[in-house]
């Protein structure tokens, strides 16, 4: 891993995405949405600790399904790029790696300001919900990358994030990836919780791990460039190689195109 | 004297579901040497020069390649947000090159290519022929002992297309070996050797099915 060219690699998918004006706008959008449009049925529908959890928790969900879908953009939008990159000198992981790099940052930017925005709103411990929105974009983060990995075109990756997603908005269980941080982010909501900081923490770290590894491999697997056999052997075995004879009809055709002498003197036949 | 082999193919074959791509191909371009590939649309051709490129696997052969090489891929491997200065240091740092190298090196091509000067566009930006001029400065930054390209002029101006075709004599003189897939049949009086791939899997190489070693 040559730390230059995992560098450059960020530093240039931060331009291209920094130029993607229409999608930073509805990537930072989307869970602002998500989270006001919660806000407002909460205030038809009453304020109980069950609808302020709602609200947090679609919120925090939101900005997930966003960073999710921003790495997977992030590592597909260039796919043509990828193996001609990977003749150019790159190592495989130094691509993958370095766009998860370009995302985190972003994620970085986005988080911290949503966690603010929500505790100017509602009764929240600004830290435990920073936590969790955090650990919950680096599980998304992990989430893209292995829908990209397994679906290479962009529409079935969203719909996969979509999926992945949008079932934990419903149901969040121990055995999903975003559950250490939903746990986080319902704690900072002033709700009881079944796990203590340090395990949802490792939950979620577990979590990106696992998924973050299914997704380099797979899409390692899919990128890597075929081994070359010695071209020392190959020029043995041209002498020993069984030659069907000449097409009349394919002879006609290209004859005129090959030098005689060089068409003559370079084929071997037999 | 011969000089050495920079592409060795060797029983190569490919399928796509139940179509067969390249049935059994075998040739060898040696270094100063200029191979066409011909055929029909839908014959194999970049297929093959996929599978020459290290790109995609074969069902079935061997090739021998040197480890650098220069591919120009049909398809522009291009990042629609990036200029073309971009792309530039983008390719160089992969082959360890500094920005100012990089620069340099791809500047130079461009210029040859004709590259609007001072052109700050993105690459989304342009015409199909000067995306294509981008894609093909990237391959040939690195130079090597064997160039591959998947019909590299589409798009291009006259002035461009011919200078592209004077280059692969260029390139030969220089002691490469060029593989270039094209369609230009008035062109293949340029080259040493002409591969037909034919739909369904059929080839012919310089008139007969052989081996040019």
């Amino acid at each position: 891993m040559n730390l230059t060219r995992l560098l450059t690699v960020a530093a240039m998918h931060g331009r291209d995405l920094s130029r993607r004006r229409l999608a930073l706008v509805i990537l930072v959008a989307l869970p602002l949405v998500f989270y006001f449009s919660g806000r407002m049925q909460l205030e038809d529908a009453g304020t109980t600790v069950d609808d302020q959890l709602w609200v947090l928790v679609s919120g925090a969900m939101g900005s997930c399904w966003a960073i999710s879908v921003a790495a997977l953009f992030v590592v597909n939008g260039s796919r043509r790029a990828d193996q001609p990159l990977l003749l150019a000198g790159y190592r495989a992981a130094e691509l993958l790696l370095g766009r998860v790099l370009t995302v985190l940052v972003l994620a970085a930017l986005i988080t911290p300001a949503f966690s603010v925005l929500i505790w100017t709103q509602q009764d929240v411990d600004l830290a435990l919900l920073t936590m969790g929105i955090g650990l919950g974009a680096v599980v998304s983060v992990a989430t893209g990358v292995l829908a990209a990995a397994l679906v290479p075109r962009d529409m079935e990756g969203v719909l996969v994030v979509i999926g992945v997603v949008g079932v934990q908005m419903t149901a969040l269980e121990p055995w999903m990836p975003l559950w250490g941080s939903g746990e986080l982010i319902v704690g900072a909501g002033g709700v009881a919780v079944t796990s203590t900081v340090p395990e949802a923490v490792a939950h979620a770290l577990v979590s990106t791990a696992v998924l973050m590894a299914a997704g380099v491999l797979l899409w390692v697997r899919r990128v890597r460039l075929q081994r070359a056999a010695p071209l020392r052997a190959a020029t043995t075995a041209a002498a020993v190689r069984d030659v069907p004879p000449v097409r009349e009809e394919l002879a006609v055709r290209t004859e005129p195109a090959v030098p005689a002498e060089t068409a003559t003197a370079d084929r071997r036949t037999r | 004297m011969d000089q050495p082999i920079a592409l060795s193919v060797r029983g190569v074959s490919k399928s796509f579901k139940r179509r067969r791509a390249l049935d059994d191909v075998s040739f060898d371009v040696r270094q100063g040497e200029a191979l066409a590939v011909i055929g029909e649309n839908g014959a194999g051709k970049t297929t093959l020069l996929r599978i020459c490129a290290g790109v995609l696997a074969a069902d079935r052969g061997t090739v021998a390649r040197p480890g650098r090489l220069a591919y120009c891929p049909q398809e522009a491997g291009l990042i629609d947000h990036l200029t073309a200065d971009e792309h530039l240091r983008y390719v160089g740092a992969g082959r360890g090159l500094t920005a100012a190298e990089a620069r340099a090196r791809g500047g130079a091509l461009l210029e040859w290519l004709r590259y609007p000067a001072g052109e700050t566009a993105t690459v989304r930006e342009l015409s199909t022929g000067t995306r294509q001029k981008v894609n093909l400065a990237l391959a040939l930054m690195d130079g090597g002992a064997l160039i591959l390209l998947d019909e590299p002029y589409q798009g291009f101006d006259r002035g461009t297309y011919e200078n592209f075709w004077e280059h692969v004599g260029t390139w030969r003189d220089q002691g490469a070996a060029v593989v270039v897939v094209t369609h230009m049949l008035a062109e293949l009086h340029r080259v040493t050797h002409v591969l037909e791939l034919r739909v369904g899997g059929g080839w012919a190489l310089d008139g007969g099915r052989g081996v040019a070693a």
